[in-house]
């Protein structure tokens, strides 16, 4: 019973949850297309993770009634997203079209992949001192969140600095749903679909970087898999490498946010002259959800995803300033000439 | 006067840290990957593309405000400090690396470039070693040397023991429940009410308990008055001497730990 509980929710809320509200996302923005759901339907569920958890933990609320809660909010919105269940099917399909095309690639590919994967898990020593881990630990034995202190068993005078980034709560809570041991969970169930996850955001950003040359940005994809794994070796980034601590929320905020929002800027930079509509939809709900997204991994999170969005607009000041907004005021008024129409 | 003199401090803590953290800390990755994108930017734009983002970077990191800034949101104490120091140090290596193998084939370029990072790699002398594999039969992804650790403490039904937080906290990962005199928090004083005087000579203990680590009659003085069944040292501070003087009897030994009973 317990092995199928384990099971089914390890599908539910690490595979359709993510994916369907990824596809609802991406829909309602008008982006259907686009690739990289699963990396939409992660930052969207870590962003409703933080609103939710963060009045919690200030009203001391159980990690088990947080469960409840955070079970009930992903089956209704499982459930709301299934408007768009057709979407999701369309995409899958044509996900398993393009690699039936380079079968041998790609069969070949995901092979090399799950054996990094193996071997991140099973050698490599992780390299974490900080209280991610230990602190979900503590919530899940004592059935609070950040109330006791993890380390000697004290009660907290008040809720700790750490509680600002609550991803230690993330991994205590989906422990406590699944009924693995949080430790189990997040170095090695959630590593193998972080690894995976950041991995996507590199291919992402290669498209971007690199685009309709695909040679350039294989290569791109080989020399970044090839780095991470030298990179064990040496005493360099060991808490941001995500083949040694892919857990940890710096190595969240540094492999699969940062380059996320760089892929966001660079499109932005390519379509800021196409639609006005672009701008008020999609770029700025997925503004807000990175910025909750780098607040739930570390404290100050937040600051680096702000940072790297007013460089762009700064730099797009000094591209060329008046001509986007000329663009966008022409866009504007195209807008309301259809709209009339 | 003052206002002057503030601002040569701030730009000499700058300089301190721009010194410190480039050389310590010159990252490959990022070097590459920059080198990376250059490669296929235009040589027609790469002067203009390169200076418009080393002076964005001057003005927006490299002044006394955001620096300040910086400093008042805590960010200074964490690692992110160091990249946006690191940044301007990566776009200069990468302009060159991308100067030098402009115009030539991308065979040339590969070589010139793994040639560079090789020259590199070994000059900022990293530490290349197989010390972080290990064939972990655990699904706590935990040593062998926790594990071992683990095992001793539950054979010998302990509740409660000293160990440094490198110890602890690995320990405590692997879902053990026993507990621990220290940690990260207590050394730093963070949500402890150090006016109660009952806290405040904890905290002192403590702090004194991390800065002698060797000190096996301390350890064991602050083991006892904070009831704790052992005490876990690194081998390198065992001395069985001490250890019979004490009336300390040895519970276990690991590769790189020694556990002393009370």
């Amino acid at each position: 019973m317990g092995e199928l509980r384990a099971i089914v929710g390890i599908i539910f809320e690490l595979l359709i949850f993510p994916m369907l509200i990824g596809q609802a996302y991406l829909s309602i923005v008008e982006k259907k297309k686009e690739p990289g759901i699963m990396v939409y339907g992660y930052c969207l569920m870590f962003a409703f993770f933080l609103l939710i958890i963060s009045p919690m933990i200030y009203w001391k609320i159980s990690l088990k009634n947080a469960a409840y809660v955070w079970i009930g909010i992903s089956l209704s919105l499982s459930a709301l997203a299934l408007i768009y269940i057709k979407n999701l099917i369309q995409t899958l399909k044509e996900k398993w079209k393009r690699l039936m095309v380079k079968k041998i690639q790609g069969i070949l590919f995901i092979l090399f992949l799950v054996c990094v994967i193996a071997f991140s898990l099973f050698c490599v020593i992780p390299k974490d001192n900080d209280q991610t881990i230990i602190t979900s630990v503590m919530a899940w034995q004592t059935n609070t969140m950040f109330v006791y202190n993890p380390y000697t068993g004290q009660e907290y005078m008040n809720i700790p600095a750490i509680a600002q980034a609550p991803i230690s709560m993330f991994y205590a809570v989906i422990a406590k749903i699944i009924g693995i041991h949080p430790t189990i969970l997040a170095k090695m169930l959630l590593s193998a679909f972080f690894i995976l996850l950041c991995m996507e955001v590199y291919i992402l950003l290669s498209t971007r970087l690199f685009d309709k040359n695909s040679r350039q940005r294989k290569s791109f994809i080989w020399i970044i898999v090839f780095l991470f794994i030298g990179l064990i070796f040496t005493n360099i980034n060991e808490k941001a490498n995500i083949l040694q601590s892919v857990w940890t929320g710096e190595s969240l905020l540094v492999n699969l946010l940062i380059p996320f929002c760089l892929y966001i800027i660079l499109e932005l930079n390519n379509k800021i002259k196409t639609s006005s509509k672009y701008i008020r939809k999609y770029y700025i709900s997925i503004f807000l959800i990175l910025v909750l997204d780098a607040k739930l991994f570390s404290v100050n999170g937040g600051f680096y995803i702000i940072f790297m969005f007013l460089v762009f607009i700064l730099l797009a000041l000094i591209e060329g300033g008046r001509k986007i907004v000329s663009g966008t005021k022409f866009d504007s008024n195209n807008d309301t000439n259809q709209r009339s129409l | 006067m003052s206002a002057v003199q503030n601002l040569i401090a701030i730009m000499t803590q700058i300089k301190e840290a721009y010194n410190t953290y480039s050389a310590n800390y010159f990252n490959l990755t990022l070097v590459l990957v920059l080198t990376l994108i250059l490669l296929f930017v235009e040589k027609e734009n790469l002067d203009i593309a390169l200076g418009k983002y080393l002076g964005l970077t001057l003005v927006l990191i490299l002044n006394p405000f955001t620096y300040n800034n910086i400093r008042l949101y805590g960010i200074t104490q964490g690692q992110y400090y160091q990249v946006f120091f690191l940044l301007p140090v990566i776009v200069i290596i990468s302009y060159l690396l991308v100067r030098h193998t402009c115009g030539k084939s991308l065979r040339q370029k590969g070589t010139v470039i793994i040639a560079c990072l090789l020259v590199g790699f070994i000059c900022t002398n990293f530490t290349i070693s197989t010390d972080c594999l290990q064939i972990m039969p655990n699904l706590y992804r935990a040593e062998n040397e926790i594990i071992g650790l683990k095992a001793i403490l539950e054979d010998n039904d302990v509740v409660k023991a000293c160990a440094p937080m490198d110890i602890s906290t690995p320990l405590l990962e692997t879902g053990t429940t026993i507990n621990f005199l220290f940690g990260y928090e207590e050394i730093n004083g963070e949500n402890l009410d150090l006016g109660n005087a009952e806290t405040a000579v904890f905290y002192q203990a403590v702090q004194e308990i991390i800065s002698q680590p060797g000190n096996i009659p301390l350890q064991a003085q602050y083991a006892r008055q904070y009831s704790c069944d052992c005490f876990i040292l690194k081998k390198q501070y065992d001395d069985p001497g001490l250890r019979a003087e004490n009336g300390l009897t040895l519970l276990g030994t690991t590769e790189t730990c020694v556990v002393y009973q009370l």
